[in-house]
C-alpha cells in the first residue's frame, strides 16, 4: 500500500514530527507509512486523513490502482 | 504526568540496580561463574532500561507519545517470539548436561546457573527482537 502523506505534507507545510503530533503517534510511524512498511489502522488512517484534509481514498491506494 | 512517573520509577529502579551490584562486588572477594552471572544479567537489563528511558525522554520533549498502535504490536510480537524462543532455550539447557557435558566433555552446569543463562538468552533475545522489528517498521 502506498500513500499521498509526503505530497501532502508539502503542500501543508508539516514535517513528520508536526503531522505525528496532530494523530498522536510517534514520528518513526508516520515514517513507515510513507514508506509503505506500515499499514495503519483503519482509525489512524482516518485521523491522517483528517489532519492533511482528505480522505482515506484519496490518501491511501494500492499498487494495482495505479 | 503518567509518563513523567513511569521515568521516574524506572530511573530509580536501575539507579537502586546500580547501587545493589556496587555493593555486591565490594563485598565478594572471588567471584565463580555464578557470581558473574548475578552481575552480566543486571547489567543487561540496566543497559536497555537507560535505552529505552533514553527514548521515552527524548519523545517526552518532542510532546510524542511513547507507545502508539505500531510500537505496541511490535513491543508484544517481540515479547510472543521471545516467548518462544525462551521455551526452546529451556529445551535445549534440559539436555546440556546430557549431551554436551557427557559426550563432549563441557564444563558441567549446576541448576542455578543453568536458570541464569535461560534469563539472561531470553532478555536478549527480546531486545533484540524488539530492535529488528523497529527497524524493519512492521510485521505480519
Amino acid at each position: 500500500m502506498r500513500s499521498r502523506i509526503k505530497e501532502l505534507r508539502a503542500r501543508y507545510d508539516l514535517t513528520q514530527e508536526d503531522l505525528a503530533k496532530k494523530v498522536g503517534v510517534r514520528r518513526e510511524t508516520i515514517l513507515f507509512i510513507e514508506k509503505g512498511k506500515y499499514n495503519p489502522s483503519l482509525k489512524l488512517a482516518h485521523d491522517i486523513a483528517q489532519a492533511l484534509q482528505t480522505t482515506i481514498d484519496g490518501l491511501f491506494f494500492f499498487d494495482d490502482e495505479e | 504526568m503518567k509518563e513523567k512517573l513511569s521515568i521516574l520509577a524506572g530511573a530509580g529502579v536501575t539507579v537502586l540496580m546500580i547501587v545493589l551490584i556496587g555493593f555486591f562486588l565490594l563485598g565478594s572477594e572471588s567471584m565463580d561463574i555464578s557470581d558473574w552471572l548475578l552481575i552480566i544479567i543486571p547489567i543487561i537489563l540496566i543497559v536497555g532500561v537507560i535505552v529505552v528511558l533514553w527514548d521515552r525522554i527524548k519523545n517526552l520533549k518532542a510532546g510524542l507519545p511513547n507507545a502508539d498502535e505500531r510500537a505496541k504490536k511490535l513491543h508484544w510480537k517481540a515479547g510472543a517470539y521471545s516467548y518462544y524462543a525462551t521455551i526452546w532455550i529451556s529445551v535445549g539447557a534440559l539436555w546440556y548436561n546430557t549431551v554436551f557435558v557427557d559426550e563432549f566433555g563441557f564444563p558441567a552446569l549446576k541448576t542455578s546457573q543453568i536458570i541464569a543463562v535461560i534469563v539472561l538468552l531470553s532478555a536478549l533475545c527480546w531486545f533484540a527482537l524488539q530492535f529488528y522489528f523497529t527497524r524493519q517498521g512492521d510485521i505480519e
